[in-house]
């Protein structure tokens, strides 16, 4: 049976690289023993979410138009 | 440090502009008031250079002043929002929610602030970790390669940032 240390890795990758049936089962039924690993879990999908998230905000790819540019350039110079 | 002296303000935008246009625009969704808000960062990044410690990549740190402008932005908004109500005969106005956020959207931002924060407090190879696999999309192998550690070490140095990331956004945040 997998111990707490080897479960968090297992967290991780979860999140990261996903797993397969064996690993899974055993998230699960060590879940059902450890709630501080299920908590941790709970956390680390969450925050797993909000690190995707920051990246999503970015994914559109507004640019700043030549004329901004020198806008910005010249209003920054100025103060 | 980072000042007008030693850094000059052409750089400061072909290098870091599109960046953080970006960034305000996803929040703002109006092109001027991005602009503003971007232009305010930098001015702030150049007063207040030396407060610059280089713990932290700049970029991260511009973004931190950014999202700061916003939430700061947001809040007095939403004050004015309720005071503003009325129009001068007394009927209900409306408010303009092409730049505001709702209340999740204000705490979604906040989260956001706040995980950058905590991402600009942690040791730079846990950071840096931490970009190249949410941000520039690296495989673990590749990053493994690029900071020359085991696959192991990839899963504890992850494990670990969570962990501090965690205990910096605190059990509130969180839930």
């Amino acid at each position: 049976m997998k111990n707490c240390k080897d479960i968090v890795m297992i967290v991780e990758k979860r999140e990261l690289e996903g797993l397969g049936l064996l690993d899974r089962l055993r998230l699960r039924f060590h879940f059902l023993l450890c709630k501080g690993c299920e908590k941790y879990g709970k956390d680390s999908a969450l925050l797993h979410k909000l690190l995707c998230q920051q990246k999503q905000r970015l994914e559109e790819k507004i640019r700043l138009s030549t004329e901004e540019k020198s806008l910005l350039k010249s209003r920054i110079s100025n103060q | 440090m980072v000042t007008k002296n030693n850094i000059d303000t052409e750089s400061l935008v072909e290098l870091y502009g599109d960046y953080l246009f970006n960034v305000a625009y996803s929040k703002l969704r109006n092109r001027e008031l991005s602009l503003d808000f971007v232009q305010e960062t930098f001015l702030t990044i150049l007063e207040k250079g030396d407060q610059f410690e280089e713990r932290a990549s700049l970029r991260t740190y511009l973004t931190t002043i950014l999202n700061r402008k916003i939430i700061d932005f947001w809040r007095k908004n939403k004050r004015q929002a309720t005071d503003n109500l009325l129009d001068d005969g007394g009927m209900y106005e409306a408010p303009d929610t092409a730049s505001r956020p709702t209340d999740f959207g204000l705490l979604e931002l906040e989260k956001q602030n706040s995980l950058a924060e905590c991402m600009q407090k942690l040791p730079s190879q846990w950071r840096e970790i931490l970009e190249a696999k949410y941000e520039e999309e690296k495989s673990g192998e590749e990053i493994c390669k690029d900071f020359e550690i085991t696959k192991s070490n990839f899963w504890v140095i992850v494990h670990r940032a969570k962990m501090a990331l965690r205990d910096c956004l605190g059990e509130n945040f969180l839930s």
